[in-house]
């Protein structure tokens, strides 16, 4: 059976013929604050989602974390909001928000009924303008506190949550900041000062440093409107650049063992890969799904189907501004040799670099990636998010058609030369996470190529 | 015929939310705009149909996007476990889809990823579930699998092996985590043994399941006339004779009524301590049983948990996180069930504060019953319960599971109709009358998973109840 060959229109009234594409009216307010308004009628919803371009790629060391925990303080109150009143506005008027923190890149965001949109944007802008007009010590300190439980919580009492610490030090050089998590370290966490807040926010809370898109039920000369009587008036700071920071390749495979309080021992293996949206970050993501994800796919059915030697096998392309990284995690069974998934997992790896994978194999991914494309649009917030991000990483908020295209035109030659380019043979992290006092299980490098 | 919702249905709120005057221009203001009226919020109509089998089908239709979202629910949730072997329905569950209508697992997994569909199998304590997420041009084809699914599974010997071995060895990774532990004790601590709810799936008890056991748990559950299947999105009711081809071979079988028996007596507050020494936090649980879904005070419970736990701004969030910092996030819930479910609050806390936190947990359950609640906090969890409620249904597999469920609880499908308007009408009153019912502080299970060197000391001083030690092994095994 051939790819699907869907016409996809996202607007409330499809027109045959058209495909995939998130209109949108961009404007740029004196200041610099960037916004992006896409209407869609179909609900009385509305998602207004703020992009700064900072995150822990931006990080200093000795301030690891910092980006994540400055998400916590920005939800604290400003000038004409007191504290605990940004949630209190948003809940009574039906709406829900949060934000999120990534090497690079913080986002805001509100989920609201069309008749709150207003309120969602004057909330978005007074912390913009005016969060340090009502900044505290206590402020910090309780967010602080916080964030170390989120850190304990997500990473210190989860079965191998300290994986994320060791890879990310061990695949780049001391002070890179890709070298460390974003949420950051504990005593980087408590170093962190008022000061700190301060200078972060000045630097980078800048409208010249920011994309607010609205997406759903709105009125785009409404929205102008409102964006630029809110926002207008918030100064603009010193441009950011974004970072650019030479990535050097891995510079030797490097074999680690930690001991967990776990019952299974787990293997992982990380590759240096490619930048967001750069050459081959498409056949990377393909190669992963055909390694790892669904029961036919070349590592499920070797390891669990077949050999059923592992519990479990996750493979993913996490690919970034600077750089990306192509990660396999295998889970083996209880008091299985690691040595012994790494050597069947390099085999496949192999296999793929030495032969294609057939066109059955590329299309069941390819129809899958066309599917969660369509479902990941069915929310304001999905769109909105998603115009964010192609604005960020390509230029264009609707970078759609020709993100689809990528995959689209990818062929089996294209996986195997993304398999042999950085996979195959190609310098690696290699991880065994044993249960503790059982080193003997961790993987000891037999296997080289 | 009943209907999901009628056309044109405004979201009616209180005076907070009336229109106001428009702000002067270009002014920034230094109060927060008003929100006008809430805008009117129309759902599609949905169709009711049935086949000759007795298979109730419901259709959805909304515009937008070429995608699909089917449900398909049915008798053989976990409240069917037999007594002996707690965790026969959600392996049967799991065992749909490896390997149905002749095709192998691989074979089956492959012909659904070919279409770019998604398939999901599972179960909850009140039904089996099998969903399918499909763009509309797939449609018939990935149906046609889903039925197979759903009426022809193979259980093959080979798959079950693997799969058993697959389930064991979960089960002996899940005593790594502290939240799965502590989930498993409270359950087992509240309900017992002798109640559905209280019974773990075990070792034994996985091992104990052979193919003729699947293959009787789904002949006996798993039939048309205790079945629901929901089509939402890119459908209309022209898809029926479709359905109908696909399904009309499902046989009619009579299913065992579902006994549903009372929780057991809680007379006193007693604290379980589950020794994971080391660990950075304490995983607590917290409740008692309560009550089940057909309950009158539905309402009422929603809006008093929305202002207990249920919301950001709640009183145990804000408490616990924003006012002392001991976590990342605090919560309550009622699990309402054909059973009555329990009642349960919770959170993960910095080990050194295990006993503090539980002192504020057991201060909120009693000021929600000895106060009550300002006007203010009121109207805000109702306008939060009742405005959201276009976001709940924004997305295709969002609306097909509210519908789905209206079929598990055997609720009107009109129930929508009057959703704002019965959350709107809680009264302060209310609030604190079903608190006094359904929250009891006095005779609450307390369940922490944490390091018992540090946290020992500050729990026998609390002045709530009995401490007891209890080993990982006894909650998963």
């Amino acid at each position: 059976m051939k790819r699907l060959s869907i016409l996809l229109v996202f607007l409330a009234s499809p027109v045959a013929g058209q495909d995939v594409s998130l209109p949108h009216t961009m404007f740029t307010l004196p200041n610099g604050l960037q916004v992006i308004v896409h209407e869609d009628h179909s609900a009385p919803i509305a998602a207004v989602n703020v992009w700064y371009h900072v995150g822990s790629g931006y990080e200093q060391p000795g301030r690891t974390g910092f980006a994540h925990l400055f998400e916590h303080v920005m939800f604290e109150g400003s000038a004409n909001v007191p504290r605990g009143e940004f949630d209190r506005l948003l809940e009574a008027a039906g709406g829900s928000n949060n934000g999120s923190t990534t090497p690079d890149r913080t986002n805001y965001y509100e989920t609201i009924p069309s008749n709150a949109v207003e309120l969602a944007l004057w909330l978005e802008a007074d912390r913009m303008g005016r969060l340090l007009e009502t900044m505290t010590q206590q402020k910090l300190d309780l967010q602080r506190e916080v964030v170390k439980n989120e850190r304990r919580q997500r990473y210190e009492n989860q079965p191998y949550g300290t994986f994320f610490e060791v890879v990310f030090d061990a695949l780049y050089p001391d002070g890179h900041p890709y070298s460390w998590p974003t949420i950051g370290s504990m005593e980087d966490l408590s170093a962190a000062s008022l000061e700190d807040v301060e200078s972060f926010f000045r630097r980078y809370y800048i409208p010249n440093n920011a994309v607010l898109v609205v997406a759903g039920d709105v009125d785009t000369e409404e929205v102008r409107r409102h964006a630029e009587r809110f926002f207008g008036e918030i100064p603009a700071g010193a441009p950011v650049e974004k970072p650019d920071i030479a990535v050097p390749e891995i510079p030797e495979t490097q074999y680690l063992t930690l001991e967990d309080r776990v019952t299974l021992p787990q293997l992982n293996i990380a590759w240096r890969a490619q930048p967001f949206f750069a050459e081959d970050d498409d056949a990377l993501d393909a190669l992963a799904q055909i390694l790892g994800d669904g029961k036919n796919s070349r590592l499920f059915r070797r390891l669990i189907y077949d050999d059923q030697i592992a519990q479990d096998v996750v493979a993913f392309n996490n690919s970034q501004l600077l750089s990306g990284d192509f990660f396999i995690r295998v889970t083996g069974r209880e008091g299985l040799e690691l040595g012994q998934l790494e050597e069947a997992t390099m085999e496949e790896i192999a296999r793929i670099a030495e032969t294609p994978p057939t066109d059955e194999e590329l299309e069941r991914v390819i129809n899958g990636i066309e599917t969660t494309f369509v479902s990941s649009l069915e929310r304001a917030l999905g769109k909105a998010d998603q115009l964010n991000l192609y604005y960020y990483y390509t230029g264009d908020p609707d970078y759609s058609a020709e993100d689809l295209a990528r995959y689209r035109s990818l062929t089996p030659s294209d996986i195997q030369a993304a398999a042999r380019t950085y996979l195959e043979g190609q310098n690696r992290i290699v991880i065994s996470i044993v249960p503790e006092g059982e080193t003997e299980l961790a993987a000891e490098g037999a296997v080289t190529r | 015929m009943k209907r999901l919702a009628s056309a044109g249905f405004v979201l009616l709120v209180g005076a907070a939310c009336a229109a106001q005057p428009a702000p002067e221009p270009l002014e920034y203001p230094t109060t927060p705009p008003t929100t006008g009226p809430a805008p009117s919020f129309e759902m599609s109509q949905p169709v009711e149909r049935a086949l000759p089998n007795g298979l109730r089908v419901l259709y959805l239709p909304r515009g937008g996007l070429p995608l699909v979202q089917a449900f398909l629910v049915s008798r053989g949730g976990s409240m069917d476990d037999p007594s002996d072997n707690p965790g026969l329905a959600a392996f049967t569950a799991e065992m749909l889809d490896e390997g149905a209508g002749g095709r192998d697992a691989l074979e089956l997994a492959g012909a659904i990823e070919q279409l770019g569909a998604t398939l999901t199998v599972g179960e909850s304590w009140d039904e089996a579930q099998v969903g399918l997420q499909v763009l509309r041009e797939q449609l018939p084809d990935a149906l046609r699998l889903m039925s197979d699914v759903v009426i022809r599974p193979d259980f093959p010997e080979a798959e079950l092996a693997r799969v058993k071995e697959e389930r064991l060895t979960e089960l002996a990774s899940a005593r790594d985590e502290a939240a799965v532990i502590a989930g498993n004790a409270f359950s087992s601590l509240v309900y017992g043994s002798d109640h559905p709810y209280g019974r773990l799936s075990t070792q034994a008890s996985i091992r104990g399941i052979d193919r003729s056991t699947l293959v009787d748990f789904h002949q006996r559950y798993y039939r048309p006339g205790t079945s629901t299947l929901v089509l939402a999105g890119a459908v209309d009711a022209s898809l029926h004779s479709l359905v109908e081809e696909i399904f009309a071979d499902w046989e009619q079988g009579a299913v065992p009524d579902l006994a549903i028996p009372g929780p057991p007596p809680m007379p006193e507050t007693r604290i379980f301590l589950v020794d994971k020494p080391a660990a950075p936090q304490s995983e607590i649980r917290l409740g008692h049983p309560a009550v089940s879904r057909d309950t009158p005070d539905y309402y009422a419970l929603q809006v008093l948990n929305t202002l207990l736990g249920g919301s950001f701004t709640s009183r145990l969030n804000q408490n616990l996180r924003e006012t002392h910092g001991y976590t990342y996030g605090a919560g309550s819930g009622f699990a309402m069930r054909l059973g009555e479910g329990p009642f349960s609050a919770g959170a993960a806390v910095v080990t050194e504060k295990t006993d503090s936190a539980l002192i504020e947990f057991f201060g909120e359950l009693t000021r929600i019953r000895d106060e009550v609640v300002p006007t203010d906090e009121l109207d805000r969890a109702k306008q939060y319960l009742a405005l959201r409620l276009p976001q709940e249904m924004e997305t295709t597999g969002q609306v097909a599971a509210r519908v789905a469920e209206l079929a598990v609880y055997d609720l009107p499908l009109d129930y929508y109709d009057d959703y704002v308007e019965r959350t709107m009408a809680v009264t302060a009153a209310d609030v604190q009358r079903v608190a006094r019912e359904y929250v009891h502080p006095d005779r609450t299970v307390v369940v922490v998973v944490g390091d018992r060197s540090v946290v020992e000391p500050g729990l026998r001083a609390l002045p709530v109840g009995a401490v007891e030690i209890r080993e990982i092994d006894e909650f998963v095994r």
